[in-house]
This record gives C-alpha cells, structure tokens and sequence, in this order.
C-alpha cells in the first residue's frame, strides 16, 4: 500500500471508531429511556459508578480547583493590575474557567480516574470469563455493564465540574482577599462573574461536562468489552481508552466552542 | 418440531468433532454429552446461542438462535441456568448478590423461596455476603450450582460441574439434578467422562454422539 493509501486508511479506521463511539453513545440514551431497563441490580451498578467517579472524586477536584483558583487570580490580578483592568478579573475567570479550564480538567480527573478504572475492570471481567457467565444467564452486557457507567461518568462529571468551578471561584476570591488584604468587595466579585455569565455559558457548560463524560464511559467500555482472552489485552485496552478519551475530550470542546462562541 | 422438544442440535460439526451431531434435549430428562476438556469446543456457548456453532444449528424452543434478536435471546437465556467449569462469578458482587443477580434482572417471581430452598439444599445457607475471594472454592462451587438451580429453570447446562468436587458434593449435586429433572428441566450435562456410579444415579440418562440418539 503506498504512503496516501496508509494515510486514508488510518483516516477511515478513525472516523470508523468514532462512527461506533456516537452509535455507542445513542444506544446508551435510547436504552436508558427504555421501560424496564431499570432494574435493582442497574440501578446499584449506577449508584456504586456515581459513588465511585463522583464522591470519591470529589476532594481531589476541590484541591484542583483551588489551586487553578489561586493560579489563575495570581495571574489575572498581576497583568491586569500592570494594565490598569483589574475591573476585567470576573469577566476573565468566566472566560477562562467557567467555558474552558473546568470542563477541561475536571474530565481529566475523570479520564485518569475512572476511565482507567472501567477499562481494566470491564477488561479483567472478559478475560476472566464474568461477561460470558453473564451473557449466559440472559444478562446483556451492553444494559448491565456499559449504561450505568457511561451515565454514571455523565452525571459524575457534571456534577464535579459544578463543584470545581464554585470552589475555583471561591478560592480565587479568597486568594485576592489576602492579596489585597481585605480589601475587596465580595458582592462586587462574584457580581461581575455572574454579570458575565450568558445563557450560552450554561449550555456550553452542560454539553462540556456531560457529553465527554459519555464518551470517556463509552470508549473505555468499548475498548475494554473489546479485549480477547489474554490478559496481556487488559492494559492496552486501558492505555487505548484513556487516550482516545483525552483525544475525544478535546475535539469535543473545540466542536462545543466553535458553536457556541464563534 | 417436537412439542416436548426444548433444544434441538441439527448436523453440528466442529474442526475437533468428526461427523455432525443431531440430537435433542426435552423437558424432564437428563442428556450427556462427552465433551473433552482440552477440546477447544464451547458446547455450552452453542446450546445457550452466545456462539453459533462451526457448522448446523442449535435451536430453543424451535427457534433457531441466529434468528432471535438479543434482546429475546437475553430473555431466553434467562430461563436457563448454567453452571460453569471455570469462573461464573461476578468478582465485583458479593457472592449474594452473585446468587440474586439473575433473579433480580429477570424479575422472577418466588425467587426469594427458591434461592433459599436451593441454598440449604446444597448446604450455603445463608448466602455469604462476601466477595468471592474470602470464601472457599468449594462454596463458590456450590454458589454456582445454587444460582443455577433457583429460578425453575427450563433447561440447565452443566459444564464439567464435578471438577474439583468432593464426594459428598457429587452426590448432592446428582441429587439436585434428579429434582430438577423431576420438576421438568432438561439438564444437559456436559463431562468428558462420567464415573459409573455417576451414569447410574443419574438413569435414565440420554447420552448424545455423532449419531442421532
């Protein structure tokens, strides 16, 4: 095969993967709505996926956003100060975190966390043989395995990303309330973020949270129920679910922005 | 078909199988089939349709498996019980839940009192509300055979059940599969070789081959 043909075919293997990753994702909301789905043993699985990306995540993300808090109000205060805008400081740390960093990280967390974590527990689960016992006790592995946890990394990560932008920005007033020693209006700070905040933001923010946290919980699924016997297949699975998450994050933003702000 | 037909294997073949397989499996009777270990065959993911077989078909109920959509495989599946020759065992469930799992997914009505008549009968009563790893093979064995027995199965596929297996566990279990075949399962017993002691208990007992039997 010549070098183009190499390059086509990379290509089509690409959007082949992602074709399956958004049929992957639709059948997860199409079942999800499904009378019957829902039963006792889904709907632990949900709650132990919420427990597990959502609460137990969750005092990792509050250090994350007070650090990017302090960084990015050090850093606002600093340029603006020298440029005589420190009245830009809320509409800049609604730009920067609210559209961009807290989706963007939080994912992160979520990607590094549990998307590993589902990859080499669905991945160790084939290999061992639990998803044929299950498939053979008339359990489908699609309904009891893969909807809880991509809904549960959904929900999780929205839910997170509202946590981290609340602390960023509460750690970020408190950073220039020791930095002005005290002098700052409270009312007058988060005023001007809330003032800067558009309807667009918040949709932007709930496509940014929820859609590549489907799509980390897809990916890594599929890359893990994907695996054979070996259990050598177990870390490659994981390795291929958390990048093509980061890579699926990322395009997903870029696609979110474009939309919404351009 | 048959009316009192449950499964019916037509002209299987396999790369290890030599001649095509026909024989049937109905409600109330216990059949064998010598299925070597090392064989690198999955009767049991034939029978139960996860797998379609090399070459012929595998029907339930009539219905070939290739033509059920999944969900109504799931659903069929979810009549039969089956037990494992290795594994079987959700490892992220304690071993109750393990044991309620189908049950619950299935809606069964009375599951509460065959899991628990199971449960005492092979001695794991009550359900241990571990992970597998903190309990003994032997128990996990028996789990197994009580997740598969609960539920009133249609048809229970019973792949090398006795490996591993203390006597007093064999003869337990011979007996469990004498009830179910009593109360209508077609048990379909899937071994390499059966002990005569085993064939004998377990009269009548149908042994399938190349050959219809």
């Amino acid at each position: 095969m010549n070098l183009l043909g190499h390059i086509g075919a990379g290509v089509l293997a690409r959007f082949g993967r992602a074709a399956r990753t958004a049929g992957l994702v639709w059948a997860v909301a199409v079942q999800s709505l499904r009378p019957g789905t829902w039963t006792a043993p889904m709907r632990n699985v949900l709650a132990r996926q919420i427990l597990f990306t959502g609460l137990e995540a969750t005092g990792f993300v509050v250090m994350i956003a007070l650090i990017v808090g302090v960084l990015v109000v050090v850093q606002a205060q600093y340029w603006l100060t020298r440029l005589g805008q420190t009245a830009l400081i809320g509409p800049i740390l609604t730009a920067v975190v609210l559209r961009e960093l807290g989706p963007l990280l939080t994912n992160f967390v979520v990607i590094a966390r549990s998307g590993t974590a589902i990859s080499t527990e669905l991945a160790n689960m084939k290999v061992h043989g639990e998803v044929r016992a299950l498939d053979a006790m008339g359990i489908d592995p699609f309904i009891y395995l893969v909807i809880p946890r991509v809904l549960g990394v959904a929900a999780s990560t929205f839910c997170l990303t509202v946590i981290f932008l609340g602390v960023t920005f509460i750690g970020g007033f408190l950073c220039m309330w020791v930095i002005l020693l005290g002098d700052i209006d409270m009312g007058l700070f988060f005023g001007n973020i809330i003032g800067a905040v558009t309807v667009t933001d918040v949709f932007s923010l709930l496509a940014k949270s929820i859609l590549p946290g489907m799509l980390t919980g897809a990916i890594c699924c599929d890359e893990a129920l994907g695996v054979g016997l070996a259990v050598t297949e177990v870390p490659i699975a994981a390795t291929r679910g958390v990048m093509r998450s980061i890579g699926a994050l990322f395009v997903m933003s870029l696609l979110i922005s474009m939309m919404a702000y351009l | 078909m048959d009316a009192q037909e449950l499964i019916r294997v037509e002209a299987l073949q396999g790369p290890q199988l030599g001649p095509a397989w026909t024989f049937t499996a109905s409600p109330g009777t216990v059949l064998w089939i010598p299925d070597g270990e090392d064989s690198g065959m999955s009767w049991l993911d034939w029978l139960t349709g996860l797998a379609p077989p090399p070459a012929g078909r595998v029907f339930w109920q009539g219905v070939d498996w290739r033509e059920r959509g999944p969900r109504a495989a799931a659903a069929e599946r979810g009549r039969m019980g089956c037990v494992f020759a290795a594994g079987g065992l959700v490892m992220n469930l304690d071993l109750d839940e393990n044991v309620w799992l189908p049950a619950r997914i299935h809606r069964r009505a009375g599951a509460a009192e065959e899991i628990e008549r199971w449960a005492r009968f092979f001695g794991v009563w009550p359900l241990p509300p571990e992970r597998a790893p903190a309990v003994r093979e032997r128990d996990r064995r028996r789990l197994l055979w009580t997740r598969a027995f609960a539920g009133r199965p249609a048809a229970l596929v019973l792949e090398r059940p006795l490996r591993e297996t203390p006597a007093e566990d064999r003869t337990r279990l011979v007996d469990a599969v004498k009830q179910a075949r009593a109360e209508g399962s077609a048990v379909i017993w899937l071994e390499e070789a059966l002990d005569i002691a085993t064939r004998t208990a377990l009269e009548p007992l149908a042994v399938a081959s190349p050959e219809s039997i």
